[in-house]
């Protein structure tokens, strides 16, 4: 679970910013929350801005951070990390390292760990265990080869002397069996992920369709259901055809020659059934091909299996524009869906930008859960904050309060004639 | 651990009733001065009597839900048109006002005397609304209720404040009533809260 994420010095956040999904103050909505041992957390978050504010930059940082902890181990030893960009519109950042800190908790065990890297390198990196109150260090590294570790020097040192200047220690000493990190690490690979949107579907959830899995055709089904969209069976035919028989030596020279080939066809064929009802109240089953499903309909049936696996067993979920081709109750619906606790018994946390205002209502959301990003329009600074900084009665209209600018992060547009005027 | 967050004041809001609403010289002249950081609203409502306005008002605050403890001004902005009828009306919904953190501000005989503030300090007394509007269109022949004055007259607005405060200060010195005096105008003081919102900064 997360507890908070901070980032600093990447794209628009110049200075450090901070993501909490610690519980604040007040005792509203506590099905929203999550009560633990180590501290209480929120189920969800939604974050709020204007356009080109640095809501998406939020779940860039994410992206970039998880990304890298994963892919640590195979990057080559000249590798780039090309997608870490620090703020660029001031002389002294640009040249500076961007920096991440994720809060958690893993295996009931908090975490903090914190990189500061840019393209070429990784500078600072610290994992602190916390097996009581007071942290225990695993590692620090500073100025990219410096390693100081408090326990298990012996078997450590040798994995730092072989860690390259762009790689994540946290990824090497995992690599390398080390169990003090082991956990921190599969968090990053297995239970936090980003997503831009649901408009495709993974092959391995179409096999899982194909392969008749009534528990998510029912889950699916039942979703399409709650959604208004009367859908009565799902289809779906998935098969891989091998290209040609391909020789050691093909796959040797293709890759030699940098070309990636695959050998393998895949035909999908997805169906939905529908079910209607003529004038003479004769009931007709036809099937419709995938394609020509709304938009809304293909949304629903790629979010089934990611929304079934998030409660089955724990995730974290940063998801940009989650209302994308949804309808806004569709939204407060799956919102709705993680915050209870009978649905959601595995206390998976969904974290997502948004311009729906419909969401903004203290009957759905805690003060606590509800995030805005502003960016000054002078220096290009993004800045995130919560809507628990500010006094909010208990029975305000924060709906009222943010169109009406109380809280900033909304856009300013003037009138229409003005902009006649400025011609 | 415990969640840690910077107390952040909600950014400032002003809140004008003026007859006509988004379609009243009050409109077109102070949209101007919204910004990022201060939005100036104007509340709906089809009233045109200070006791309907006033209601109206209410209801728009109400609406919006505009109760919030912090930063934030209401004005109910009128004309007393020099009738008595009107401004014994004014008078009565005073303490209405006040109770609901409402600052009335008035003009004599019309709004727009505080544009001819901004081309002279003398010859200010008229004998209706329509001869102020008329003098206006002579000093700038394409105004009209819609037109954006001021683009036109803003180099010009620090001299206007003035002949207004000082008009006001004679007044409340010679011990008149302010309502039935002519002419008049408190406009400078919606100018003086915008100013104060401005000098807070909202980071």
């Amino acid at each position: 679970m997360l507890i908070e994420f901070s980032v600093k010095n990447f794209l628009s956040f110049k200075d450090k910013v901070t993501l909490s999904m610690e519980k604040g103050i007040g005792n509203e909505n506590l099905e929203n929350t999550i009560t633990n041992s180590i501290t209480d957390l929120l189920k969800t978050a939604a974050i709020y801005g204007a356009n080109a504010s640095g809501k998406s930059n939020i779940l860039k940082a994410f992206t970039c951070a998880i990304l890298m902890i994963r892919n640590s181990n195979l990057i080559s030893i000249d590798g780039k990390w090309d997608f870490i960009k620090p703020f660029l519109f001031d002389e002294n950042s640009k040249n500076k390292p961007s920096e991440f800190e994720f809060i958690f908790i893993a295996n009931n065990i908090k975490y903090r760990y914190f990189f500061s890297a840019d393209a070429s390198r990784i500078y600072d990196e610290t994992l602190d265990a916390y097996y009581s109150q007071k942290p225990t260090n695993i590692f620090t590294r500073t100025k990219t080869n410096i390693y100081e570790f408090s326990n298990d020097k012996n078997k450590l040192e040798p994995l730092a002397a072989t860690n390259t200047e762009n790689k994540l220690f946290l990824s090497t000493a995992t690599t390398w069996n080390y169990d003090k990190t082991k956990d921190a690490f599969l968090w990053f690979l297995t239970t936090i992920d980003t997503y831009t949107s649901f408009n495709k579907i993974s092959d391995k959830d179409l096999i899982d369709y194909s392969n008749n899995d009534k528990e998510l055709k029912k889950f699916a089904l039942k979703l399409l259901k709650e959604s208004d969209i009367l859908i009565k069976d799902i289809f779906v035919d998935y098969y891989e055809e091998k290209k040609v028989d391909r020789t050691m030596k093909d796959i040797l020279t293709s890759s030699l020659l940098g070309i990636n080939e695959k050998d393998k066809n895949i035909n999908v064929n997805i169906e939905l059934e529908h079910e209607v009802i003529d004038e003479n109240n004769n009931t007709h089953t036809y099937k419709l091909n995938f394609n020509d499903e709304s938009s809304g309909t293909k949304v629903l049936f790629a979010l089934a299996p990611f929304l079934k696996r998030s409660f089955e067993k724990t995730k974290v979920i940063v998801v940009d524009e989650l209302e994308r081709s949804l309808h806004p109750t569709l939204v407060e619906f799956i919102i709705k869906l993680f915050n209870n606790e009978k649905i959601n018994k595995v206390n998976s946390q969904l974290i997502f930008t948004t311009h729906a205002t419909n969401l903004l209502n203290l009957e759905i959301f805690r003060r606590d859960q509800i995030w805005f990003t502003e960016k000054n329009p002078n220096n290009g600074i993004s800045r995130l904050y919560p809507l628990d900084s500010f006094s909010i009665r208990k029975d305000e209209n924060i709906q009222k309060g943010y169109i009406n600018g109380r809280y900033g992060a909304v856009p300013f547009i003037n009138d229409v004639d003005l902009w006649l005027e400025d011609k | 651990m415990a969640r840690r967050q910077v107390k952040k004041k909600k950014k400032p809001l002003i809140v004008i009733c003026s007859e006509g609403g988004k379609k009243s010289s009050e409109y077109f002249y102070f949209r101007n001065y919204s910004s990022r950081n201060l939005r100036i609203q104007f509340s709906t409502g089809n009233s045109t009597d200070p006791k309907g306005m006033l209601e109206d008002l209410l209801k728009y605050l109400d609406n919006e839900d505009i109760k919030s403890e912090d930063n934030f001004k209401i004005f109910l902005i009128l004309d007393t048109d020099l009738d008595e009828h009107r401004i014994e009306e004014i008078k009565k919904i005073e303490s209405e006002c006040i109770k609901n953190n409402i600052e009335i501000i008035t003009s004599s005989p019309t709004f727009e005397i505080w544009y001819i503030m901004h081309y002279r300090n003398n010859k200010l007394t008229f004998k209706t609304s329509k001869d102020v509007k008329k003098e206006l269109q002579s000093l700038y022949s394409q105004y009209t209720e819609s037109v954006n004055m001021y683009k036109i007259i803003k180099n010009s607005t620090d001299n206007a404040r003035k002949t207004a405060y000082l008009l006001e200060k004679q007044i409340i010195k010679n011990n008149e009533d302010l309502l039935r005096a002519n002419p008049h105008t408190n406009i400078y003081k919606v100018l003086e809260a915008i100013d104060e919102f401005n000098k807070e900064k909202y980071q």
